[in-house]
């Protein structure tokens, strides 16, 4: 057999001839040195390639799990930006809306009459104690049309007086125009700043319908 | 049954924030030195490390916090009162000033730095928020449809 005496085992038969007795690991030292011998159970290179295996392992499932990790942070900002986008700077957006329909407010006379001259708006009350803005009630629906209908509803402090001030909002793709923005202050009864509300027209006849031929 | 968790109105929150910040900070302080304290000790020593790393070291963290809160809540209150609305510019505006009010020690250039750091990470802050409130559908209260126009008292 060939004898091929390694470094690690001439230290350990070495150690072994100074301590006289053989060590628990040590097998017979020809077998350890043979290169061409198969991996078996209860051989020295088959628990080598057992520890081989679970290292590269290990490697693989840290890997996977720090790969998982960071894909998955990368989408959670890909998700944060997108609601700040669509949040904050779209000009469709609860926030641009409100700063549109409070700049209004805050140039029309009458509701600087009505409510004094340092106007301060605000959403509602929430019971949060962390959050830092009160914030803005709104409701989006899709007619048949198509068109979006922001409805919204926010507060405006005055020196004189508080309102809540009601609006809704159509986007016909891309026109973003107010159907009603109104003041109501209570006291005071509503004040209309914006008012194209389209109403029916009041049928004059029998059952609400104009008989007979067409006058104009 | 629960009391009343709403915010203090403007100028108070400050402090309350400043103390919540600094527990914030004193609490995770103590935690993290503790863990540091005794695995940077030798065994036998490990609880006088564990007990010198938190006296030396989670006041001053407590202190870092506290500050970041104080001063974000104090410019919070400065940017409504000077904007007049509440929306969450108000927060990213906020933390660009305290990212540049913090770091006033070392410059103009770490100022800029800093306070635009710090704007993106309250940014990012507020888009993760309306994103896990949208996903907890937690709505706002919807408003209240008007009933037909009054004419005005």
């Amino acid at each position: 057999m060939l004898r091929i005496k390694s470094p690690y085992s001439q230290c350990l038969g070495g150690l072994r001839r100074l301590t006289g007795r053989p060590f628990a690991t040590s097998r017979s030292v020809g077998l350890r040195q043979s290169q061409a011998a198969p991996s078996q159970p209860g051989s020295a290179t088959f628990g080598a390639s057992l520890g081989r295996f679970a290292a590269s392992a290990r490697r693989a499932a840290t890997f996977t799990f720090y790969s998982a990790l960071v894909i998955g942070a990368l989408g959670f900002t890909g998700v944060a930006t997108y609601y700040f986008a669509q949040e904050l700077l779209l000009p469709s957006s609860d926030v641009q809306v409100f700063q549109r329909a409070f700049h209004l407010i805050e140039q029309d006379a009458k509701s600087r009459e009505l409510l004094g001259e340092k106007l301060k708006a605000h959403g509602e009350q929430t019971n949060n104690r962390w959050a830092h803005n009160r914030p803005i009630a709104s409701r989006r629906s899709v007619d048949h049309y198509g068109r979006e209908h922001v409805v919204m509803q926010f507060h405006v402090d005055g020196e004189k007086n508080t309102a809540l001030a009601r609006l809704e909002l159509i986007d016909n793709a891309g026109k973003r125009d107010f159907r009603y923005l109104v003041l109501e202050i209570p006291g005071h009864g509503r004040h209309y700043l914006i008012n194209e509300t389209p109403s029916k027209p009041k049928g004059r006849g029998l059952f609400g319908i104009q008989w007979g031929p067409k006058k104009n | 049954m629960s009391g009343d968790h709403s915010r203090d109105p403007c100028p108070m929150v400050i402090v309350n924030d400043f103390g919540g910040a600094f527990a914030m900070g004193a609490i995770g302080g103590t935690i993290w030195h503790s863990v540091k304290g005794f695995r940077n000790s030798p065994v036998g020593e490990r609880w006088q490390g564990v007990k010198s790393a938190v006296r030396l070291r989670a006041p001053t963290l407590g202190g870092n916090f506290g500050a970041w809160g104080g001063m974000f809540s104090f410019f919070d209150c400065t940017v409504k009162a000077v904007r007049k609305t509440e929306d969450p510019w108000n927060s990213i505006i906020s933390g660009f000033l305290v990212g540049g009010a913090l770091a006033v020690r070392g410059g103009w250039k770490h100022m800029r730095n800093s306070a635009i750091i710090c704007g993106f990470i309250l940014a990012g802050m507020e888009g993760a928020g309306i994103a896990m409130s949208r996903m907890m559908a937690e709505n706002p209260v919807a408003p209240a449809l008007p009933e037909a126009p009054l004419a005005a008292a």
